[in-house]
């Protein structure tokens, strides 16, 4: 398990991450989420040991990540490069070696994984003759390659086609299942949605909402309804605070706040028209975001620190 | 396999194998067996020489002439006696040796009435010097021996005699002092080729690394100042195989171009060829590390050149200074100057391969060089750190300043 402890750090006067503290178990995705900014990178390189915390820690099963430790750790950073004229299969071999792997054990796994991911046709190719795509292919394989108990992705999905993303998908699932702890941050909520259990949302250093995805859903204190649009939605009026959200759907999502139930707002519907479709929906990870994230932090938003 | 070494390796190898190296290697093979063919030494001294003289005549009026053609480009100061031969008498030599003049030049007429010459330089004497002096004889020797005489005495006076027995217990022989001379400022080229090239070779390789984003995974696995052991090693040991091609091709074509009659290249001293090495090492770590550091707070390739500007401009100097050396290695100004890091690796090498320089000297320059390098690798881990995962603008000196005071 990979805890982090209570970590801050800042850049001169810049607070870059305060107090932060989370953990990511084996067997599980943690996704840790914020606008650009918010200090989702110095937390990796902090955990990666890149970075020194100015207080608190970072260990993985007990013991303070070191040098030693960290090389088990893999690693897809976001901003992604590989040596452009050296052949991809020994560029993996050189990662793979540099994460400790005898010679024969990464070949063979390079070529396992080549499978996998459909590349088998590229081994003799340079990332030059590559696609984008096959090039981040090949970064992802770099990262898992060593088969490291941490797996730490940053924006993993970007720059893959919805094919691709589905690969990667499957691949960081099988992993998951295999037991390695995987921490995920993205900009892209669905796949967070779909991959996590657990979410960590950080908004200007500080870390704002963090848990178990489907505790926090189950504990919002807002309702979401989902039903079919009528002619005229005035019903709604009479519920102080309750608004559907402009769309031009057939279905109308509504929020409702806290203290409005649901019951009531279905009866109020079924006397004002054809009611169709009337479901209680939980937040989307989108919606909590959105409530956490407030628009004008993400537009403050700076490239982040190093 | 150490991670220093798999780094070290992969820099090696990608290297040797890309066609910039391999090319590289060729052209400078072919330079190599180029510059072989032509005259390997005298025509690349350039400059003339004002070398003082203590001239020897055997009649009044030869004297006068001879002085008076040498005059022009020598420091010429007669000596109140006559020559019975082309012998030195000791306390001119004593005088040569102990520096009042560069040389004693002794006009003699042999048993047939030719004038003939012996020359005793005491600083490793120049081909491109004798050579600008048999020129100037020349006029003298035919005004007193060619007039109105047969063509055999012609022939014979355009073919004067002129020995050359340098007085500095270095050099046995004329050749090989001016052998040595020419291939010290040969290896002294290589040096400057080598320090120059091989240090850009290091600042390039980290800025490749930061652009193409290759350091962001690399950075997961392995420490900043690993990357910096495992490329200025990988790099060192390219540069040490090239320079290794060269020189077999230099003995190779030397040695079968028949050069090797009148180029006795087994003459050089083993002794140049360590300090060659050393010096070597000592220059190449000296920039390499500096390069690297710079090449670390740089993100673009045109940032690094200009910020390698400045430590070219010291090579620069070095080598010069060198240049200078080779003519008086023993100038006090050079003296000190070649204690100096950065300096020294060209400076001291030219200094010790043309002149009996004291233990004290090259000890005191390799230990300076060494600090330096020991400072400038921790100065440049750190620089490292701060700088590696940087892009976007470059550091201003404030924030170099705070990325070095800070802890590692």
């Amino acid at each position: 398990m990979l805890e982090v402890n209570h970590v801050s750090k800042a850049f001169r006067n810049v607070k870059a991450v305060s107090d932060l503290s989370f953990y990511a178990r084996e067997g599980r995705v943690i996704g840790l989420l914020g606008p650009n900014g918010a200090g989702k990178t110095t937390t990796i390189r902090m955990i990666l040991d890149i970075l020194q915390p100015d207080s608190g820690e970072v260990r993985w099963n007990g013991r303070r990540v070191d040098a030693q430790l960290r090389q088990t750790f893999g690693y897809l950073p976001e901003e992604r490069g590989l040596y452009p004229k050296m052949k991809i299969t020994e560029q993996l071999l050189f990662f793979g070696r540099l994460h400790g792997m005898e010679v024969a054990d990464a070949r063979q796994r390079i070529a396992a994984l080549f499978e996998t991911f459909n590349l088998t046709d590229k081994l003799k190719s340079t990332p030059v003759e590559l696609s984008k795509g096959n090039q981040q292919k090949v970064q992802f394989i770099a990262a898992i390659l060593h088969r490291p108990p941490l797996l730490i992705l940053d924006e993993p999905f970007s720059g893959f086609d919805p094919i691709n993303v589905e690969v990667v998908k499957d691949a960081v699932r099988r992993l998951v299942a295999e037991g390695a702890a995987v921490v995920l941050s993205s900009h892209r909520m669905e796949q967070v949605e779909e991959l996590c259990e657990d979410i960590c949302i950080i908004d200007r250093s500080y870390p704002v909402v963090k848990g178990n995805l489907r505790e926090i859903k189950q504990s919002w204190p807002d309702r979401f309804v989902r039903m079919t649009r009528l002619a005229s939605m005035s019903f709604l009026d009479q519920f102080p605070g309750v608004v559907a959200q402009p769309s031009t759907d057939s279905v109308a999502e509504i929020k409702l706040p806290p203290g409005t139930r649901p019951a009531d707002v279905l009866r109020a519907a079924v006397s004002a028209g054809p009611v169709d479709l009337f479901e209680v929906v939980e937040p989307s990870l989108n919606d909590i975001y959105l409530h956490y994230v407030k628009p004008e932090d993400a537009a403050a938003g700076k490239d982040e620190a190093p | 396999m150490n991670t220093v070494a798999i780094l070290a390796t992969r820099e090696y190898l990608e290297r040797a194998k890309s066609r910039g190296f391999i090319i590289g290697t060729i052209i400078g093979i072919l330079g190599i067996v180029a510059i072989s063919f032509i005259s390997l030494i005298g025509s690349f001294l350039a400059g003339q020489l004002t070398t003082s003289i203590a001239l020897v005549g055997p009649d009044a009026k030869t004297t006068k002439m001879l002085d008076e053609a040498l005059r022009e480009d020598h420091k010429v100061t007669v000596q109140p006696y006559q020559s019975r031969g082309p012998g030195i008498r000791p306390e001119l030599k004593k005088q040569v040796v102990s520096g009042q003049y560069d040389a004693a030049l002794i006009a003699y007429r042999d048993a047939e009435g030719s004038l003939g010459f012996a020359y005793y330089p005491v600083k490793s004497a120049s081909l491109e010097d004798q050579q600008t002096l048999r020129r100037r004889l020349l006029q003298p020797v035919i005004a007193t021996d060619f007039k109105g005489t047969s063509a055999l005495k012609a022939e014979h006076a355009l073919n004067f005699a002129f020995f050359t027995t340098n007085l500095n217990p270095r050099y046995k022989t004329a050749a090989e002092a001016g052998l040595a001379q020419g291939l010290v400022y040969f290896l002294l080229l290589l040096l400057y080729i080598a320090v120059i090239m091989y240090g850009i070779w290091v600042g390039q390789g980290v800025i490749e690394e930061k652009s193409n984003r290759v350091m962001e995974i690399m950075i997961g696995a392995v420490r900043p100042g690993q990357l910096l052991a495992g490329k200025i090693i990988g790099i060192g040991a390219l540069a040490l195989t090239q320079m290794a091609a060269f020189a077999l091709t230099a003995l190779t074509v030397l040695l079968l171009a028949g050069h090797g009659a009148s180029l006795p290249i087994s003459t050089v001293p083993v002794s140049t060829i360590i300090y060659l090495l050393v010096f070597f090492f000592l220059g190449f770590f000296s920039y390499a590390t500096m390069f690297a550091g710079i090449g670390a707070l740089a993100s673009k390739a045109e940032d690094v050149q200009q910020s390698n500007g400045l430590s070219v401009w010291v090579i620069v100097v070095a080598y010069m200074l060198s240049i200078f050396a080779l003519q008086d290695p023993d100038k006090p100004f050079l003296v000190w100057a070649s204690l100096v890091p950065l300096i020294s690796p060209m400076l001291m090498f030219t200094r010790v391969a043309t002149s009996t320089v004291p233990m004290w000297q090259i000890g005191t320059a390799i230990g300076l060089s060494l600090a330096f390098i020991w400072v400038a690798t921790l100065l440049a881990a750190k620089l490292y750190r701060v700088g590696v995962l940087m892009y976007g603008k470059p550091l201003s000196p404030k924030e170099i300043v705070r990325a070095l005071r800070a802890p590692s």
